[in-house]
């Protein structure tokens, strides 16, 4: 229903979309100041309208449809300072040219961030700990699924594709998250096991990513306990544009003959092709990639199929209509975990054959108009479709299929310069079909409202709050008021100090709710649990951000978050009726997902950038110490390291740069035993620190005029064998060569 | 620019930067760290052929009980002792008492047992490294697994210097502790635990 009428909705505003009086156009370059190198990317915008381009491979933009008037258009791009120019006119039918030379910084200084406060605001008055992942980054590292994007990020650690930030999360068998995933600002959880699903996203399409750090329910709703990750798809150039990347590698051989199963070096290839044009008001990019990843172990192999799309309709210059959808077909080998350490590349023999196949998929609108200069709303919804089946020698094991409707609109205001309110309602609805989960429908529904004001310079305060109400199914409805509070103090150009206190709760999944074994495999039964209740946390961070000269960038915090009624899969013997016809109990081990821990995780982090020799070397290192506890036991979080580590360093010659990246995480001192015991998984106890090195090369060629970006990698360098989850040995050592370029 | 004039640019730059003592330093002192990763240890390695456990033998006195009431027979290792009835399925599922050939929720594990008949047989038990307070062997007669009385101990590792009670081990890395010998008498059964 809900979705209905947004359907509706858009349709009535396309009827707005009628003749527009004769307009003019902005177009020009945008530079970098130092070395007067065109820039790729850079985002040029007209402020106070939906009006805005991306650069092209000349540094070109251009901004049509715009009425005859005064604007003032703003350039930006990460690692540079943001420009801006006023007083810009534009003549009827007429073009107005003006250039940009934006100045390099530090990266993080200067960008723009949208996922502290919902709306675009400088880092320097963002209150709460947010890291950015750019294109740049991606791609230099030859990111394939964005979960390994993650694992540069000061604060974030990855148990195979379970993300956690700041000790968040432990390992959750596969069920719920508690960092919240959004696509362009819409939660993108799947509908069943509320879990992401890294390969839907679209890298080679992608801006940035923003992590935020610390519960973000205040705005964002269920789910975002621990932090929220933001992935935000680029804009469109107004000129044709075709661009590709491809690459090749291969795995090296493991250190031990044990482990070399293969008689033959294992492939990773892949690539993606997108174009991207304009007709009129209207801008489109069309993409398809396609991975295939032979794997380092047996039955692991990876292939995929993606394509993605996206326009933006300017509808005028004050209202922009955008539609995001992407496919996915993948394959996927089932190795859940090893044989035996002493066979770490192979799967158990139930393993062997199985494999999953997925289909997924997600369409999602944008709609934002301006009412006046200060004055806008949007409003978004989202489908996102998920389909699942396991299946060993043809015969079909598990299926799941899920449909996830979100809608979310939103009004800012800029009451004066000094105060921004911005308040919005968002609703959901999820269907689940499994034979794990049965037949079930969720519903959410939640208003959110925030305040930033300036009480007094250079003081700004935010104050929030987000009421949601869920309910699944037949069960009864569960309410949540999450508020927040967070001060962020530019003292001056160079330093800023902040703080905020939040709360965040995470809504049990239809999985964790409803999962129910039917069969009575080995007379472990798994039961339902109807009465689990939300996850609980508050978070509480103080921060500072302190720029050195033009060289060195200091950001620092120290957290303490508590978590309450954190949900997890317990193990038992309980007295049950095998059949609801039962008169007599039995006594039957048990799986059920219930609320038993308390947490208390408390820590600091600190992360240092330095630019030398001009921007010709640089450095980035983050440590983070986290002391995890389960106040309940009095002992250490399972799976959640003490230690990170994380640095890189870039060497920038010419066309020529080398990088490396160094992965420090402490050992994990605790570990699910019931997981090894049950599964089993035999030597799932071992593990080790994680000590990984990667380094690459790349190069700027213009064969027949042509850029061409060629680039080796080498990946876990040492080939350092370790384990992130129990059984799974990470990859090994990876030589890759990638090329790519634009026409 | 053509090829060479890029290849001179590049040498320049590169001579500018090894020249530039700060900048050489800065070099230098990522090398250092680079030789230092490559000698630290390669992480993991394969565990060795011979799994730290016990070993030894397993001598039935007597006659066998019927096959049907031999549902599963299993060498059990456990850390905890004494043990009430409680504790010895829940043991299992945490990990606290091993038994042997290896059980799990897979249903071809549970229906794993020692072999129903022998009259002396060796063994080799793979255990993690600990030490364990009662060693012996477990039968189950009944048909539910997770009832306590579902089993009987048939069988106890004994304390040489006290034969009523088990004898401890130490399970140390890369430590078979072998010449184990236990004895088995389905009708002269040793103390109880449950």
């Amino acid at each position: 229903m809900m979705m209905h009428l947004y359907i509706v909705f858009l349709f009535v505003a396309l009827e707005f979309c009628v003749a527009q009086p004769l307009r003019g156009v902005i177009s020009g370059t945008v530079r970098d100041s130092a070395t007067g190198q065109a820039l790729i990317g850079a985002n040029v915008i007209v402020r106070g309208t939906v009006v805005g381009a991306a650069t092209d491979r000349s540094g070109s933009f251009r901004l049509s449809f715009l009425p005859p008037g005064t604007y003032t258009v703003r350039a930006s791009m990460i690692g540079y300072a943001s420009a801006q120019k006023t007083e810009v006119r534009v003549m009827p039918g007429g073009e107005t040219e003006i250039s940009f030379s934006l100045t390099p910084v530090i990266i993080e200084t200067e960008p723009v961030v949208v996922t502290a406060s919902r709306r675009e605001q400088n880092l320097r008055e963002v209150p709460v700990s947010i890291t950015t992942v750019t294109a740049g980054n991606l791609q230099e590292r030859n990111i394939i699924t964005m979960d390994e994007a993650l694992r540069y990020v000061p604060g974030v650690n990855l148990l195979q594709d379970q993300v956690n930030i700041r000790g968040s999360s432990g390992y959750s068998r596969g069920v719920g998250s508690r960092v919240l995933l959004l696509l362009d600002g819409l939660p993108f959880l799947t509908g069943d096991t509320g879990e992401i699903n890294w390969e839907t996203i679209p890298v080679g399409e992608v801006e940035r990513v923003e992590i935020v750090k610390g519960a973000g329910s205040a705005l964002y709703g269920s789910s975002a306990l621990g932090g929220v990750i933001n992935v935000l798809t680029r804009e469109m150039p107004d000129n044709p544009e075709l661009r590709y990347r491809v690459f090749t590698g291969v795995y090296d051989r493991p250190r031990f003959a044990e482990w070399d199963w293969s008689d033959r070096l294992r492939l990773n290839s892949g690539g993606v092709f997108s174009y991207a044009n304009a007709f009129g008001s209207l801008r489109y990019l069309l993409s398809v990639s396609r991975t295939v990843d032979e794997s380092y172990r047996e039955n692991d192999t990876y292939h995929r199929w993606m394509f993605f799309g996206k326009a933006k309709y300017l509808m005028s210059e004050n209202r922009s209509l955008s539609v995001v959808f992407n496919l996915l077909r993948r394959t996927h080998g089932n190795f859940f975990w090893w044989k035996s350490l002493r066979e770490a590349t192979i799967p158990p023999e139930s393993q062997r054959n199985g494999m999953v196949t997925s289909n997924r998929g997600h369409v999602s609108t944008s709609y934002k108009e301006f009412l006046s200069d200060r004055l806008f709303y949007t409003v978004k919804g989202m489908y996102f479709g998920n389909f699942w089946r396991d299946d060993s020698l043809g015969r079909v094991n598990n299926v799941s299929s899920s449909h996830v409707f979100q809608l979310d609109m939103q009004v800012t205001y800029e009451v004066n310069s000094r105060s921004i309110f911005m308040a919005g309602i968002a609703g959901n609805v999820d269907e689940v079909s499994s034979n794990l989960f049965g037949r079930h429908r969720g519903y959410g529904i939640a208003a959110y409202a925030q305040e930033e004001f300036v009480p007094f310079d250079p003081v700004r305060l935010t104050i929030g709050a987000r009421y949601d109400m869920q309910k699944a199914s037949a069960l009864a409805a569960a309410a949540r008021l999450s508020p927040k509070l967070a001060v962020a103090v530019p003292v001056s150009n160079e330093t800023t100090f902040r703080g905020s206190i939040g709360a965040g709760f995470r809504y049990p999944s239809i999985g964790e709710l409803f999962i129910s074994s039917s069969t009575n495999v080995s007379q472990i039964v798994i039961l339902p649990n109807l009465n689990l209740r939300p996850e609980k946390s508050l978070t509480f961070e103080l921060g500072f951000a302190h720029t050195i000269g033009s060289a060195v960038a200091l950001d620092g915090a120290v957290f303490w978050n508590d978590f309450k009624d954190l949900i997890e899969p317990s193990v038992k013997i309980k007295k049950i009726k095998l059949n609801p016809t039962d008169t007599v109990e039995v006594n039957r081990a048990v799986i059920e997902f219930e609320n038993v821990t308390t947490a208390r995780v408390q820590g600091a982090e600190i992360a240092v950038k330095t630019q030398w020799f001009g921007r010709t070397l640089s450095t980035d290192v983050g440590y983070t110490y986290i002391w995890p506890r389960d106040l309940d036991q009095n002992a250490i979080l399972k799976f959640r390291p003490r230690h990170l580590l994380y640095g890189s360093a870039s060497l920038a010659v010419s066309d020529v740069k080398l990088s490396c990246d160094y992965r420090y995480i402490s050992r994990v001192e605790r570990i699910d035993d019931n997981l090894i015991r049950l599964a089993p998984i035999i030597h799932g106890d071992r593990r080790v620190p994680i000590h990984v090195m990667d380094v690459r090369v790349s190069s700027l060629f213009s064969p027949f005029n042509v850029p061409v970006r060629v680039g080796a990698i080498v990946n876990n360098l040492f080939n350092y064998h370790y384990v992130e989850l129990v059984g799974n040995l990470a990859p090994v050592r990876t030589y890759m060569v990638t090329l790519e370029g634009a026409l | 620019m053509n090829s060479n004039a890029k290849s001179r640019r590049i040498a320049f730059e590169l001579s500018n930067c090894y020249f530039f003592p700060a900048m050489n330093r800065a070099i230098l002192a990522g090398l250092c760290f680079f030789l230092l990763l490559s000698g630290c240890d390669g992480g993991l390695t394969p565990p060795p052929t011979v799994e730290p456990g016990i070993a030894g033998t397993l001598t039935v006195f007597g006659p066998w009980p019927p096959q049907d009431s031999v549902k599963s027979l299993w060498l059990f290792a456990s850390q905890i002792f004494p043990l009430d009835s409680s504790k010895i399925v829940s043991g299992i599922f945490q990990g606290k008492i091993f038994v042997y050939p290896p059980c799990c929720v897979q249903p071809s594990s549970f229906d794993a047992s020692l072999p129903y008949g022998f009259n002396n047989m060796s063994f080799h038990f793979p255990l993690p490294l600990a030490t364990y307070f009662y060693i012996g062997v477990l039968q189950r007669f009944g048909d539910n697994l997770v009832e306590p009385r579902s089993y009987r101990v048939v069988g106890v590792l004994t304390n040489p210097a006290d034969p009523l009670l088990p004898q401890e081990v130490t399970v140390g890395e890369f430590e078979v502790v072998s010449n184990l010998s236990i004895n088995v008498d389905f009708y002269n059964l040793p103390p109880q635990p449950f």
